[in-house]
Parts: structure tokens; sequence; C-alpha cells
């Protein structure tokens, strides 16, 4: 079983990973969840406890936006990406694609390098 | 489904969570969805009642943790609020500073330079000039603090605007990509008020306050747009201060009358 990303490494990058996870379409908390533990090939586990102060800090800063929806026989909150979220997604991702890339040159001899 | 551990945690986060009972209610509701469909699928992957449970909750962590998270971002909600009230006080009490110091250059001519300028606020004797930018914005604000009456069920807030703005002959621009950036729908959005001898200005603030709009005069134009971008360009807002300067004129000239007694 493949170990789990640490929790410091990546609180940056949860509000990223919402957001990404929106990007495709709307989602409510628990199915968010399940996407990004898959997407991530079970590597990050973001807690309930977590998730839900993050998605109403997001909603607060307009970057996504929820509503409520009865159809499946209980009330459910659904969020999106909006216009604002979406820009702000591209920004950091080209920031982290660059910080990654960064990141992977400067680890580069310590990966590959042989164990003494 | 109904389990008696779940309805007790959220009970216990609603009474630490010191929000409005609506706000408690919402949480509850989101929680309480995400909990049954883990329990779900912890039964379905063969996980005994009991732990599936108490594994749902453990998911959650501690409840007062949780209640402090939600309360933080609450606050911050009114935090916010209360820096941009802040700032409006001081750009308007900055406002009427300068508008002051703008028609009252000093000496004795003060308090007839504030009757000559309230006397040029007069509408009729400003139309005749308004291929002048000063003009037409001092035309904009007459018309601004003006009263009128607002009567709309439902009404888009993208067709509120236009009959407000036209009703009063203001032109404006409704900007609408920055406002469609913050997330705000002008056509999901509607208005229900019903309000008589009401100032535009006041209604404008009453209409697009809750919806985290602003507006901002420019060169006579009155610019719709979000809060954050009006707040931004807030050294052109209109801040209705003649009743202001009327007391400040009023004083002024008692002060001269005392002085002259003195002399």
């Amino acid at each position: 079983m493949t170990e789990r990303f640490g929790r410091d490494l990546i609180r940056g990058s949860l509000d990223m990973m919402i957001m990404s996870v929106l990007a495709e379409g709307s989602q409510y908390g628990y199915s968010l969840q399940k996407r990004i533990r898959a997407a991530s090939g079970d590597r990050v586990d973001l807690a309930a406890g977590t998730l839900y102060p993050l998605l109403h800090k997001l909603e607060q800063d307009k970057l996504i936006r929820s509503r409520w929806d009865s159809t499946e026989g209980r009330r459910r909150k659904w969020y999106d990406l909006t216009t604002k979220g979406r820009k702000r997604l591209t920004e950091q991702a080209k920031e982290w694609t660059s910080y990654a890339e960064c990141l992977s040159r400067l680890l580069a001899p310590i990966v590959g390098a042989k164990p003494a | 489904m109904s389990e008696r551990e779940f309805d007790a945690y959220l009970k216990l986060l609603g009474g630490l969570l010191q929000l409005a009972p609506s706000q408690r209610e919402q949480i509850a509701v989101e929680l309480r969805d995400h909990m049954e469909d883990r329990l779900e699928a912890l039964l379905a992957a063969g996980v005994p009642r009991d732990k599936a449970i108490g594994q749902a909750l453990e998911e959650f962590g501690d409840v007062a943790a949780l209640a402090a998270s939600f309360r933080q971002i609450a606050w911050n909600r009114k935090r916010r609020w209360i820096m941009r009230c802040t700032i409006a006080s001081v750009l308007g009490m900055l406002g009427i500073i300068l508008a002051a110091a703008a028609l009252w250059p000093g000496g004795s001519t003060g308090p007839g330079v504030l009757a000559q300028a309230q006397a040029q606020s007069n509408e009729e004797a400003l139309t005749g000039d308004l291929n002048s930018q000063d003009a037409r914005s001092a035309l904009t604000r007459e018309r601004l603090s003006q009263m009128t009456t607002a009567n709309f069920t439902d009404v888009p807030l993208g067709a509120v605007l236009p009959m407000v703005f036209n009703q009063l002959g203001i032109q404006y621009y409704l900007d609408r990509a920055e406002i469609e950036m913050n997330g705000i729908d002008l056509e999901e959005n509607t208005v229900t008020l019903e309000m008589d001898d009401v100032r535009c200005s006041m209604l404008l603030d009453i209409v697009l306050s809750p919806l985290d709009c602003g507006y901002y005069l420019r060169d006579g134009f009155v610019c719709v747009t979000s809060h954050d971008k009006a707040m931004s360009m807030a050294e052109l807002r209109v801040y209705d201060c003649w009743s202001i300067l009327d007391a400040v004129a009023v004083n002024t000239s008692k002060v001269s009358r005392s002085a002259n007694r003195l002399w």
C-alpha cells in the first residue's frame, strides 16, 4: 500500500485540490472527498473535519458557491466553482507547477543518489 | 436513517457554534448527509455498525475544534463587514472634509462660497453646461440625492438597475465581468422591496450591499461593480453631505456674527 502524504506537505494545497475537483463539475462534500482520495491513489485523505470548514471558507471568499438540492430524497448541499475561483485556480496551478519543477530539479540528485 | 450518535454530535456542535439558528441548521444538515453516506459505505465494506458509526464520527474529529473552525469563518465575515464600514466611514469623513476645504478657501468668503456652491447644485443651473464632466458629476450627485419610490417583487437585479437609473435619468455602467467574477448572478439574484420616499443613493445601497456589490461615480457616470472594486475606487464615491455643509454654514455665520460683535 502506498504511503499517504504528510499533513504538512498537503496543507497549502488543499484549496487547490478542492477547486480542481469542482472544475470538473458540481460535487457535494462526501463525493468531493472521495474524488480527491481516488485521484491521489489514496495518498490524500482529506478528513471531513477539515473539508467542511475549508468549503465554507472558499464559499465565503466567493471562490465556490453552493446550492441545496432535494431531488435525491434528502437535502444535499452542492458546490460549484465560480468564475473567480476558476481564475484563482488557473493562477495557483501555474505557480504550483513551476514550484514542483523547481523542487524536482533541486531534489533530483538526492532522489537519484544511491544510499551510502 | 437515524443514528443517535450522529444526533448527539451535531447537537453538541450546534451548541458550540454560536451562530444564527438557520446557519446551525444548515451545517447540521450538511454534516449529517456526509455521516450517513460514510456510514453506508463502511457498512457496505463489511464494517460492523457500531464501529462504522464511531469511525464516521471520528473522521470529523473533536467537536470543539470543528466548532471553533466554523466560528472562525463566521468571525472573519463579521470582521470584513466591520472593516468595510470603518473604511467607508473614514472615506466619508475625508470626503466631507475635502468638500468643505474645496468650497471654503478661507476668510470671510466662506459662507458665501458655500451658498454659491449650493446654488450651483440646482439642476436647472447645471443642465446648461452638460458638456463639462464636473457639471455632469454634480448633476448625477444631485439626482442620486433625490427621493424616489421603489416597488419590486422578485425582480432580477439585472432588471432593477436599469429601472432605477432610467427613472432618475442617471447614466450608468454595469461592470458585469467584475460582478460575475465574484460569483454574483445578475439574473438569479432577485430584489423584493417596497419603499416610498427613499433617497436614490440609499436605495442603491440597500439593493447592492447584500449581494456584495457597490457603486462609484466617475465622470458623471454611476459604475455598478463588486463591493471590493467599488471600495478601491471609493475616493470617487458619492456622499451626500449638503446637509452637513448647511450646518457648517449656519454655525460659521453664527461665529462670524459673534466675532463681529466682539470687534
